[in-house]
């Protein structure tokens, strides 16, 4: 038992390095003995997918195989148990999709595929080929379901989680889900580190602009499918609601049906979303010339955009319509009260809200 | 939608245009074109495979200058490389271009081209980089990427459906016709994709009734065809539901079952009740008497077509014991009543023949053959009541369908009573000679029951020489032109030598005589079929047993 922890151990290293540029140096004898390593693990596989005690020790050892070469590598493909049993084909699409591989070995695997492609009768093994077509299947399936997806649809009576694109909500349940398998890692450091960092990581990928990111975030914290022992979905609504700056970029980011969602899931998100609505509309001056509200010192947070985000508050469902409701009159009240326009920010918010 | 059927089998420039075409235009429309023409492509690349496989690349390139950018093209449409034949086909059409050595220049850059095309297909490409990074922070592959967000959009399509169908008449609905129709043929490159399954059932559950048919026909076709090709699974209402709709499909699965008999004649009993059960077409025969009619259709016009074939008869009496069966222990809401699936045939017919031997005690078998017979015979003679060549027709079909119990009158009828044997024997010529135009029947009834006579005589003798016989095989050998005497007579034989005193010691010469050596077939299957009634009927008659064993080693031997 030992000795086949310790080769998955090798296993993994190797598709690692499957996908890294060490494979430079390789040459034939290496690719040829790297796919026999792989065959004996898919033999490995077939024998113990049935003993679940087995089954569990390996996932296990994977568990922290990953989380050690995640530190090793810098850009590292977590393994699992699943992927013992395709290793061929894992390798294979990894070795073909790296353009670090050299040019004679990657004719080697090409040739090697052929009989593969040729053979109608079904008598050779065509795993090697069915992993790959199914790698392309799948992006081409995504592909024609978006297209699926563009037919007319009425967005009047939309459910929220129809405003989330499915990539954006695909990512968000796949942050998810990292963020509960690096928790359950025997190794982990403090978890709130855990979410820092890979917030902070995926906010510096420069590709992602802030509105994607918020986005992904958004959909984190509304993800269908979380196992609530983790506490993974807390951590990170601490996580956004730990920084104002954060919250702001956030909320000014999401579209508002989503938010008014989010308030009614999490109230101590429907809190600091009033506040900071509060606060937005303290800043507001009165402007005699145009009579209208502005912002000082920030042009885009302008009134329409204010009174839309109560209006979708205030539509939303009762307790966050409720919460909103009071806090509007409490705050008119403490101004004041006045029924004039031009005078309270609130007031004039609630004239405004009465007329749509 | 015309132009379907005037395209040439072979056209490369025809479809190198329409590659073009489905490569620059955009718009949805052009999307759904890729997919209703995707039958066809499959035939087209299957056909240019065949081709290519035996040329080398200099070659192919030389006859074939466009194939390379058809299928460069080709590669870069996602509804093709969906469909999972169709990539595979593309692929393999790919790799005939593809030179392990290569001898000259444009092979080295055919062999660069199909690289960069395989990297395309499986690989991150470039303008997926956001994409990428993202995924490669948090550890997963692009495929695990693709494939979430295909289940993704797959539950929201599901749960679109869902909620567009349980609404009543009173809420408006989310999916207009239009839009099920559009989805249904984005489906077609997906009906075998896994992720999608839940996808496909949702449509063929969804929008049930209304006017017309709301998907598309072209989709319909290709989940009957990857249902028949077991590429996927759905549930048995759903199967049912799109037979009901879809009648090509019904009749796809009706002959494929007939061509699977038909072409391996050695299925033992249980296993061709197993591939009927199978098929799911008892099942649904039982709760749709339309069903029903197009099965037994097929099954008669195949009958009919092969005049008499013995397996096919066979398939008939097994698919009628599995349809009864499903029909008894179905559920008790809605069963339509007998005379839905047979409105031709009398009530006391179908009460007398429906009921299969195994379900009556084997003493009462003589009176209930009785029964059988008079009924029969009155449904057959009376000239008032549909008496008429379709009455006749219809009552004889139907006793194909029974065919159990005319074996069982051939087992009967040596050791019956005087006046049971006159029944059965008409019974059996009945079966073999329903028109008795030429009196046919009545000439086969005389000489059927002289040799009866003959056989009775002999039948509790223990010591039998083969010339005791030979009286009766002669007499049955020069009344024998037609084949369904030829089986009559056979029969009866058969039954003697496996029931009388004396019938094992001259079995195998008696079994050579009867067929003078060829024909063993025939007498296989009757040897088998004989071996299932021992077996299922209970009838603990070892020496008969002994009788059929011996019978059957000496066939194989001399087979």
């Amino acid at each position: 038992m030992e000795s086949i922890l310790q080769n998955l151990n090798g296993m993994a290293e190797l598709l690692a390095v499957a996908r890294s540029e060490y494979v430079s140096h390789w040459d034939p004898e290496t690719v040829q003995r790297a796919f026999q390593w792989a065959t004996y693990f898919e033999h490995l596989h077939g024998r113990f997918r049935t003993n679940t005690r087995v089954h569990k020790a390996l996932a296990d050892r994977l568990l922290s195989i990953n989380e050690s070469l995640r530190n090793t590598f810098g850009l590292y493909r977590e393994l699992s148990f699943k992927d013992v049993g395709h290793c061929r084909g894992v390798l294979l699409a990894s070795l073909l999709s790296n353009p670090a591989l050299p040019k004679t070995l990657s004719d080697t695997l090409f040739a090697r595929l052929r009989p593969c492609c040729f053979d109608t009768t079904g008598q050779r093994d065509q795993s090697d080929l069915n992993h790959l077509i199914g790698i392309a299947r799948l992006k081409a399936a995504s592909k024609v379901l978006s297209h699926a997806l563009k037919l007319d649809g009425s967005t009047a009576t939309k459910p929220y989680l129809l405003l989330l694109d499915p990539e954006t909500e695909t990512k968000g349940e796949m942050v998810l889900k990292s963020l509960e398998t690096w928790m359950r890692c025997p190794s982990a450091g403090p978890r709130d580190k855990l979410v820092d960092s890979l917030f902070a990581q995926l906010q510096q990928d420069k590709i992602n602009n802030s509105s994607d990111f918020s986005k992904i975030v958004a959909a984190v914290l509304l993800a269908k499918q979380t196992s609530t022992e983790s506490g993974a979905v807390d951590l990170a609504l601490k996580w956004l609601l730990s920084n104002r700056c954060q919250l702001q970029t956030f909320c000014l980011g999401v579209p508002c049906a989503l938010l008014s969602e989010l308030a009614h899931r999490y109230p101590a998100f429907r809190c600091a979303y009033l506040e900071l609505l509060t606060k937005w509309a303290r800043s507001m001056e009165y402007d005699f010339s145009c009579g209208d509200w502005r912002h000082g010192s920030s042009p885009e947070l302008n009134w329409k955009e204010l009174v839309d985000r109560f209006m979708y508050l205030l539509e939303g469902p009762t307790l966050v319509k409720e919460a909103t409701e009071t806090a509007l009159c409490a705050l008119k009240a403490d101004d004041g009260d006045f029924e004039v326009w031009g005078i309270s920010v609130w007031t004039d918010l609630l004239i405004a809200l009465k007329k749509m | 939608m015309a132009q379907q059927s005037t395209i040439p089998a072979f056209c490369l420039e025809y479809w190198q245009n329409k590659a073009v075409e489905w490569g620059q235009a955009t718009t949805l429309a052009s999307q759904q074109d890729v997919c209703l023409h995707l039958q066809q492509l499959k035939d087209f690349l299957q056909e240019i495979f065949q081709k290519l496989q035996h040329m080398n690349t200099t070659a192919a390139i030389k006859t074939f200058p466009l194939v390379g950018q058809l299928l460069g093209r080709l590669c870069w449409n996602p509804c093709v490389v969906a469909d999972e034949e169709s990539q595979r086909t593309l692929l393999q059409c790919l790799w005939c271009l593809y030179s392990a050595e290569p001898q000259n220049a444009i092979e080295l850059k055919a062999n660069d081209w199909i690289q960069s095309l395989i990297r395309h297909l499986i690989s991150d490409s470039e303008t997926e980089t956001e994409n990428n990074s993202f995924i490669q922070i948090l550890g997963y592959t692009s495929e695990e990427y693709h494939s979430n967000v295909v289940k993704c959009m797959v539950s929201s399509l599901v749960t679109e459906l869902r909620e567009s169908c349980c609404n009543g008449i009173h809420m408006p609905k989310r999916f207009t016709p239009d839009r099920l129709h559009s989805l249904s043929v984005f489906c077609i490159p997906l009906v075998t994709c896994l992720e999608a399954a839940p996808l496909i059932e949702a449509l063929l559950t969804c929008c049930e009734s209304g006017s017309g048919e709301t998907l598309s026909a072209d989709f319909l076709k290709a989940v009957g065809t990857a249902l028949l090709q077991k590429k996927i699974g759905l549930q048995e209402t759903v199967i049912i539901g799109l037979w009901l709709r879809y009648l090509p499909s019904l009749e796809n699965v009706t002959l494929h079952l007939i061509e699977t008999v038909v072409s391996t004649p050695h299925f033992s009993p249980q296993e061709m009740e197993s591939l009927i059960n199978d098929s799911l077409l008892p099942k649904a025969s039982a709760r749709h008497p339309h069903i029903f009619m197009i099965v037994d259709t097929i099954f008669r016009n195949i009958l009919l077509e092969s005049d008499g074939y013995l397996l096919v008869q066979t398939l008939m009496q097994m698919f009628t014991r599995s349809f009864i069966q499903a029909l008894l222990f179905g559920e008790a809401q809605d069963k339509p009543p007998l005379k839905a699936f047979f409105p031709h045939n009398p009530q006391p017919l179908l009460m007398a023949l429906l009921k299969h031997p195994s379900d009556v005690p084997s003493q009462v078998w003589p009176q209930h053959l009785l029964c059988i017979v008079e009924t029969l015979k009155v449904a057959v003679e009376d000239k008032d009541n549909g008496g008429s060549q379709r009455g006749l027709f219809e009552n004889w079909f139907l006793l194909v369908h029974c065919g159990d119990w005319v074996d069982i009158a051939a087992q009967q009828l040596i050791a019956s009573k005087a006046e049971t044997s006159e029944a059965l024997l008409w019974l059996l010529a009945f079966y073999h000679h329903p028109n008795n135009e030429n009196q046919q029947r009545t000439k086969l009834l005389a000489v059927a029951r002289k040799v009866c006579d003959h056989l009775k005589v002999l039948f509790s003798s223990t010591t039998l020489s083969l010339s005791h016989l030979q009286t009766s095989l002669d007499l049955a050998e020069a009344n024998s032109e037609e084949s369904g005497s030829k089986y009559m007579f056979n029969q009866l034989f058969l039954n003697f030598l496996l029931f009388s005193a004396g019938g094992q010691v001259i079995a195998k010469d008696a079994v050579h005589l009867m067929t003078h050596g060829n024909l063993l077939n025939g007498i296989s299957a009757m040897l088998a079929g004989a071996e299932h009634r021992l077996n299922s009927y209970g009838l603990m008659d070892y020496k008969a047993h002994r009788t059929l064993k011996l019978l059957q080693e000496h066939l194989k031997r001399k087979a």
